[in-house]
């Protein structure tokens, strides 16, 4: 990627501007999730509306008598997409590493969505385990994508053990919630500016999206706020939209927030400006 | 010889190997294996022998976000 001027701290690629994902160029800043549809069908369209060129997927049990999954496996392969496997409801170091490497033999890939689960009640990530199991994937090859709270220092562990991906959460899974702290995000965007950084989970609204955009976030990951919509399809095209949007906003800069009245009409030489005291 | 796989008992007159198991159960690829809660790269599949009680997990593409 070419780095032509520099925005702020953030390097900015006015020519072809895409996320990089260990070294990946991807072109749509909106990655999305292949669960919760109401059917195989609606996912396909809304995935295709979404534009996104990264799509999460996970591993379970097969059973051979509901055909194995085939079904959504051969969707998903039509779509053409880069897999992004997950290593959702793991709650040990053990069983996070166990489903990576099964993912990895499954998708052929070694990307990997770390999920470690340290509470049940918000699905909140365990930092501590996180980042034991972020070293062990890292040194056995995996390119760790590590779904993480917002916590500063937790962040610089990751950073430091390799990642070159960070996926701060917004808020807790599936409560479309969007930003909690908005505060957190930016302070790791603003200490890692090289880092690729997507907000995942909890973005409910495509405003949440633009706001984390406008921030300087380099991409979202959501799943729920397209799946439990009304219309799957049409919200995957405002979210593509709104993080379009949002990018470009923060590529353009935003105006500087002033504590009061500034007039947008030039006042000099107004007629009614005299009667006023 | 009893052997658990997805967590249903399948019983074999003799000794079996994983790969003999795999087409009893009728596992469809593309699959990954856990051998007794530990994973089995697919490059021992092939030479892999079943013990008596043992628990085979065998693990396929899902829906995830």
């Amino acid at each position: 990627m070419t780095k032509l001027m520099l925005l702020g701290q953030f390097k900015v690629d006015k020519v072809k501007d895409t996320v990089s994902i260990y070294g990946t160029e991807i072109n749509s800043r909106l990655l999305v999730g292949s669960a919760l549809y109401p059917s195989p069908q609606i996912m396909q369209e809304a995935i295709k509306a979404s534009a996104a060129e990264v799509v999460t997927l996970s591993i379970s049990r097969q059973n051979p008598l509901q055909n194995g999954g085939q079904n959504f496996w051969n969707i998903i392969q039509s779509l053409g997409v880069n897999l992004l496997p997950n290593t959702a409801g793991c709650h040990s170091v053990k069983d996070a590493v166990n489903m990576a490497k099964m993912s990895r033999e499954i998708f052929q890939t070694d990307w990997v969505k770390l999920e470690l689960v340290g509470d049940d009640y918000n699905l909140q990530p365990d930092p501590i385990d996180l980042v034991k199991a972020t070293e062990i994937l890292l040194n056995d090859g995996f390119k760790v994508l590590p779904y993480c709270t917002d916590d500063l220092v937790i962040a610089r562990h990751l950073v430091e053990l390799g990642c070159e991906v960070l996926m701060p959460w917004g808020s807790p899974i599936g409560t479309g919630k969007g930003l909690l702290n908005p505060y957190a995000l930016q302070a790791i965007r603003d200490r890692f500016p090289d880092i690729t950084l997507i907000v995942d989970s909890g973005i409910g609204l495509p405003s949440h999206a633009v706001q984390a955009m406008e921030m300087g976030v380099d991409a979202i990951l959501l799943n729920t706020a397209i799946a439990h919509s009304n219309q799957p399809q049409q919200m995957a095209e405002a979210f593509k939209k709104s993080i379009e949007a949002g990018r470009t906003a923060y590529l353009a800069g935003p105006m500087t927030e002033q504590k009061s009245a500034q007039p947008s009409t030039p006042t000099i030489d107004s007629p009614f400006w005299h009667n006023h005291g | 010889m009893d052997i658990y796989i997805n967590q249903q008992l399948f019983s074999f007159d003799s000794e079996v190997c994983l790969v003999e198991a795999l087409e009893k159960f009728k596992a469809i690829p593309p699959f990954a294996i856990l051998l007794n809660d530990e994973f089995l790269p697919q490059s021992e599949h092939k030479s892999t022998l079943l013990k008596d009680n043992d628990k085979v997990d065998v693990v396929g593409a899902i829906q995830g976000g």
